[in-house]
């Protein structure tokens, strides 16, 4: 979109004359600057609005640099930065007087946030930023109640798909409890949810807490109870769950039916009875049964372990064609006469190009996979492969070298492959904020 | 730019029309950002059709009587060209910290000599009015959310020779954004063949 320049706006130039990214962030300066709302315009399908807001200047900078140059500019920041992380985290055993590694991530966040107005993508690799630095820092006690982890907690949570997981985390795991942005998030999350009562008990549990600032919290309570007298929300079933941090949902049987089962329970069940083999619908058997384990929150678990009623055992592949058994649907299989595809009739005569007698190696072998079944080759040997080369003749055909990249942009395709992988990561991060956690997240 | 064939010249826009054009300009554009900028709930506006598309104007009437008023009395100085700057500025209701300005200056154009010679369509400043609307809106990608909740007042700017109605308006402060933490943004502009109007908003930013 061009930048209109007609007569009726005067465009402020920026002071700079080509203002650089690193200008506009190691700021200070450049505060009496005037944006230009059409730059911002332009491109503001492209901005996602953060909270506290954004920056204009470092809007109209980053989206008056060309691309090329922007990336080059942001990557060389980001290798810095990069540093910076790994000194901090090596250092702060040693010592205590160089770099916080929380400081040091707090920043690098908060550059990632500005710089990539686009939010969470695979050039900002801002989820994958968060995740690290939140499990990163998370065994050490001197973060637990440090406002600027919980910030990052909190803005990880805001990426994910079920940010009501990783908030019972942070309740059960003692991370920001003294904060009052804990509860009023978790709060509005549960809301947002229709999880209406249990907005309404983190409410409490935060001002039970004495929880700073606490007359900000209690306004905002009330504003929720407000809301919840004009439009009260339906609640959902709550099962039975201590002051605790609320605990996964368990359902123990309520009985067995004779009759066939209807509907798939939701939540996992222990094993109650072995599904019968004419159900229209499969119930999932939890095979390991779980005790149940009162107040803690252990293990938000790995993605393969929550969701694992949607994954079909894996059964080793037998010889045989698929048994129809597993699926849930029968196809009619066509009658008992199958159809036999056709087949070419076996070339009585193959095809012979001319050929001067001498010169064997001059004609290419005809194309041999086209008809491997039935055809010879014009030298009268059976092909069933690619034409090998023959002895005598000197031309090799040409054969497919298969993929065998030549890397003549190695960066490209690195950064391809990379995007590919940080692709499915933030998406697997989405779905399971935990999943580098491996079995234990819960440090004792 | 209509292609239209005119079977007679465009009338030359009067001082009088200018001004009430400007004026309800104010209106609308005061509205609106009161309403993107969440001052005052959502339903307490409704839609009335306005420049070719729906604007959001208040219901409630108190609000829309004090609006009134004030704009009676822009009126009046702008016939005068008695103000040059009008302001309409977001203040946190408990603190009383200034979080946004929105600074709407006024020049009048000096009559060319030879009479006036472009008559600028209505459809064309009509134009531009919705796209400062527009931009008003967008500018929800980098203004920040307020928590808590915001008051506003309307500064006017006026010149030493201008009449002000000493029980209507206070001598004040210019409620300015504390140095160092404000960010501006010049929004786009328009004008009639009389007034030219240039729309900016500086808003608080904390680091």
């Amino acid at each position: 979109m061009s930048r209109d320049t007609r007569g009726s706006i005067s465009v402020m130039q920026l002071t700079t004359p080509s203002p650089t990214l690193d200008d506009v962030f190691n700021d200070g300066q450049n505060h009496n600057e005037l944006v230009d709302a059409d730059v911002i315009e332009a491109v503001k399908e492209n901005i996602q609005p953060l909270q506290q807001g954004r920056r204009a200047t470092a809007l109209s900078a980053i989206f008056s640099t060309p691309l090329v140059q922007r990336d080059t500019i942001l990557s060389r920041k980001r290798a810095r930065f990069r540093l910076q992380v790994t000194q901090a985290l090596e250092d702060v055993d040693e010592d205590e007087g160089c770099e916080d590694p929380l400081d040091v991530y707090s920043r690098f966040v908060a550059w990632t946030l500005e710089s990539y107005p686009q939010g969470q993508s695979a050039e900002s690799g801002l989820m994958e930023l968060l995740e690290e630095a939140t499990r990163q820092l998370k065994g050490r006690d001197k973060y637990k109640q440090d406002p600027r982890y919980l910030k990052l907690w909190t803005l990880y949570a805001g990426y994910v798909e079920k940010p009501a997981v990783v908030y019972s985390y942070l309740l059960a795991n003692e991370i920001g409890t003294d904060f009052s942005q804990l509860y009023e998030a978790f709060a509005h999350v549960l809301e947002r949810d229709g999880r209406g009562r249990e907005a309404d008990e983190m409410y409490i549990l935060g001002i039970a807490r004495n929880a700073e600032p606490l007359e900000h919290l209690k306004k905002r309570y009330a504003d929720f109870q407000r809301r919840m007298l004009a439009a009260p929300l339906p609640l959902p079933p709550s099962p039975p769950r201590s002051t605790g941090a609320p605990t996964i949902g368990r359902r123990t049987v309520l009985g067995e039916t004779s009759s066939r089962p209807s509907h798939p329970t939701g939540t996992q069940v222990d094993v109650f009875s072995v599904p019968q083999p004419n159900a229209r619908l499969q119930i999932f058997v939890d095979p390991t049964s779980e005790k149940a384990d009162g107040n803690k929150f252990p293990d938000v678990g790995t993605r393969v372990s929550r969701t694992k009623e949607n994954r079909p055992e894996i059964h080793k592949m037998g010889d045989g064609p698929l048994s129809r058994s597993r699926g849930t649907q029968r196809i009619i299989s066509a009658p008992a006469s199958r159809i036999t595809p056709f087949r070419d009739p076996p070339a009585r005569v193959a095809f012979v190009p001319f050929r001067d007698d001498e010169d064997a190696s001059a004609m290419p072998p005809p194309a041999a996979s086209y008809k491997r079944t039935a055809s010879t080759s014009w030298l009268g040997m059976p092909t069933d492969a690619d034409p090998p080369a023959t002895p005598g003749s000197r031309f090799t055909p040409y054969r497919d070298e298969g993929v065998h990249e030549t890397p003549r942009r190695p960066s490209m395709l690195t950064a391809r492959a990379k995007k590919g992988e940080i692709a499915s990561e933030a998406e697997a991060l989405r779905r399971d904020p935990f999943k580098n956690y491996g079995v234990q997240p819960y440090d004792v | 730019m209509g292609p239209t064939k005119q079977a007679r010249p465009l009338q030359a826009i009067s001082l009088k029309g200018s001004c009430d054009i400007v004026t309800e300009f104010f209106k609308y554009g005061v509205n609106t950002i009161l309403f993107q900028r969440g001052v005052y709930p959502s339903d307490d506006f409704h839609m009335v059709k306005k420049y070719g598309q729906t604007v959001l104007v208040t219901q409630d009437l108190a609000l829309e009587n004090y609006l009134d008023r004030i704009l009676i009395q822009v009126n009046k100085w702008l016939l005068t060209g008695s103000v040059t700057q009008l302001v309409l500025a977001i203040i946190a209701r408990d603190t009383r910290v200034t979080l946004e300005r929105w600074v709407f200056d006024i020049t009048v154009n000096e009559p060319s000599p030879g009479g006036p010679t472009a008559f600028k369509p209505e459809a064309e400043f009509q134009s531009e009015i919705r796209r400062i609307l527009k931009q008003i809106v967008s500018s929800e990608t980098f203004l920040p959310n307020f928590e808590d909740p915001t008051v506003f007042n309307i500064l006017a700017y006026t010149k030493q020779s201008a009449d002000v109605p000493a029980e209507e308006w206070v001598d004040t402060d210019p409620m300015a954004i504390e140095a160092g933490k404000s960010q501006q943004v010049k929004l786009r502009s328009f004008s009639t063949d009389v007034h030219r109007i240039e729309a900016m908003v500086a808003y608080r930013y904390d680091e």
